[in-house]
């Protein structure tokens, strides 16, 4: 290999991603069941360790939250400072429970007259109300929930400019492939749906006025307002999405065929939405060469090399990232310390053969 | 122009639109000599070629066996895709360009010329009844005129005498009233009509869809089932 092709070849390691000053979103997602929860605290952790002067905080929108369970330690809704790192929060978005406060909001809004309603009552009295009960199984209401937490971040952004928001960096634990590309692709969709919506208001608007609204309350010109600024937030994100100095994708996968399909995919479709996809994390490796007894190990790793290969081939000028299967649950501070190393400092099956079994599990 | 040629002009733009209106004989001449050139065309059947050929190779392997190679082809298919998909967007806006293109070749070829030999000579006698005796005390005068000449010629006729008189050129009044007949327009008039006529008994009755009897299939069915 001549010294050019050297210095193309990436590292295998994450260390440009972590030592990165600019970056503010990064996404980790693959296939259900890759390790994608282990990865994305393991990125976090390291990135707040290594910068110990910047705020992070790590969201989960995978309907199926495994955070707590990972760091061993109840989130919720609002983000919440992890124990024993003081630079990194997490959260858990929780569809029911945002669709609640967003009812309450507009319940309290609305003040005590109206909510005597008998249609109001019918969507917002009762056990939570039956426009949350159905907008709560509206699909891609996740997704369009955790679209709305980057808005947030987004007006914070803007109003503390001179100051600096809350958090220099986010990280989003995203739900499998499908969900994620949805969520991803909300930035374009709504732009879309905003520009018809604009139209629609500006041909009717003046019609409507003259009618005197649709009731006490409503202003259509407020309602053109606060469309403005969500399309403005909404261009905001778009621009930040695609920016390869501002966001980046993390693709989690393990060396299996089907792991290796849906990354492909993804990484195809990331790159038609204009995204940066630069780091692939292969999790769950056995490096069952040398003296290792298990045969099926020895049958799996070799399956798992095939497949590596492929990988090698396939995605050259990125950094592959080749992480162990450890003999325990990666769960718990300590742990995710002690694995995330590896995301940094790539694993070594010869000298770093400790970790597999070194994992404590009293957490 | 001789009675006859009008009439061979006529008889042959008339076929000729139906046969079009049919077969799109202008839209296929079009097609194959003005755009078998474009460069588009050629580009997207090169493309299409393409793609049957890597996609017959990644239909010959494993993508299990053989991922890599499998994943690289399918890249390759992606990329045709999306190129096909470019092409796409130009094709269509040049078969709209073509379309009306076509459009106005028919106009110019076909309907245009049809309608104003048909304004021209609608009004020129093809038969002319000879004794009018039988028929002159049935219709009132206009009506008959109305059935030699069309609806459309008769102002003329009327401002012609009109005229005329205004002149006091009694010879000219007798001229401007024609005899009684059939004239170019009304003959074409009762052809369209006629063939429009036929076209639609033809097309209900030997193209109609049949319907498949369901319910007779139900009663068989259940015939059996009960059996």
């Amino acid at each position: 290999m001549s010294d050019f092709d050297e210095e193309l070849q990436a590292e295998p390691n994450l260390k440009e991603l972590i030592s990165s000053e600019t970056y503010k979103w990064i996404f980790v997602g693959g296939k259900g069941g890759v390790g994608k929860t282990t990865t994305s605290s393991s990125i976090a952790i390291q990135l707040a360790t290594k910068n110990p002067n910047k705020n992070y905080l790590l969201i989960s929108t995978d309907p199926a939250h495994n955070l707590s369970d990972a760091f061993g330690e109840k989130f919720g809704k609002d983000a919440k400072k992890v124990s024993g790192l003081n630079n990194l929060s997490c959260m858990e978005i929780d569809p029911s429970a945002a669709l609640k406060d967003m009812n309450d909001m507009s319940v309290a809004k609305q003040g005590d007259a109206e909510k005597q309603g008998s249609l109001n009552d019918l969507l917002s009295g009762g056990n939570g109300g039956m426009l949350s009960e159905l907008t709560g199984s509206i699909p891609g209401i996740d997704e369009a929930l955790s679209f709305m937490e980057v808005l947030k971040h987004i007006k914070k952004q803007s109003v503390d400019d001179n100051e600096g928001s809350e958090f220099d960096t986010i990280i989003f634990d995203t739900a499998p492939t499908g969900h994620t590309l949805r969520f991803l692709q909300l930035p374009t969709t709504m732009s879309k749906l905003l520009d018809t919506f604009g139209g629609l208001t500006k041909s009717i608007g003046p019609m409507m006025n003259s009618f005197g609204g649709l009731g006490k309350g409503f202003d259509i010109n407020a309602v053109n307002q606060q469309m403005e600024e969500l399309k403005t937030n909404v261009e905001i994100i778009r621009d930040q999405f695609t920016d390869p100095s501002l966001t980046t994708f993390v693709c989690v996968c393990i060396s299996e065929f089907l792991s290796l399909y849906e990354t492909e995919r993804l990484i195809q479709e990331l790159n038609s939405y204009d995204m940066d996809v630069s780091n692939i994390v292969i999790n769950q490796l056995l490096f069952a060469d040398g003296d290792d007894e298990c045969k099926r190990c020895i049958a799996r790793w070799k399956m798992q090399k095939k497949y590596l290969g492929e990988i090698d081939d396939l995605y050259e000028f990125y950094h592959l990232v080749k992480m162990p299967l450890c003999a325990g649950e990666v769960r718990g501070l300590d742990n995710l310390k002690k694995f995330s190393e590896y995301l940094y400092n790539e694993f070594d099956p010869v000298t770093n053969k400790d970790l597999v079994f070194s994992l404590k599990h009293d957490f | 122009m001789e009675s006859s040629n009008i009439l061979i002009l006529l008889i042959a733009l008339f076929i000729f639109q139906k046969l079009n209106n049919k077969y799109g004989i202008v839209t296929f001449i079009f097609t194959k000599f003005v755009n078998s050139n474009n460069a588009i065309h050629k580009k997207a059947a090169k493309l299409n070629a393409e793609y049957k050929t890597i996609k017959l190779e990644q239909d010959g392997i494993s993508a299990q066996d053989q991922y890599g190679k499998w994943t690289k082809l399918n890249r390759k298919l992606d990329e045709i895709e999306k190129k096909k998909k470019t092409l796409k967007t130009e094709l269509d806006a040049i078969n709209k360009q073509n379309k009306e293109n076509v459009q106005k070749y028919e106009k110019f070829l076909i309907k245009f010329p049809f309608m104003g030999l048909k304004m021209w000579y609608g009004k020129t006698l093809l038969l002319e009844f000879e004794s009018i005796k039988s028929i002159s005390k049935v219709l009132p005068y206009t009506l008959e005129q109305m059935c030699t000449v069309g609806i459309t010629g008769l102002p003329l006729i009327f401002i012609k005498q009109a005229i005329a008189f205004i002149r006091n050129d009694s010879s000219k009044i007798a001229a401007a009233k024609p005899s009684t007949g059939v004239s170019f327009g009304i003959l074409f008039y009762c052809l369209e009509s006629v063939i429009s006529e036929l076209f639609t008994i033809f097309n209900s009755n030997v193209f109609s869809k049949v319907e498949f009897p369901h319910h007779a299939l139900k009663e068989e069915f259940e015939k059996h089932d009960l059996d």
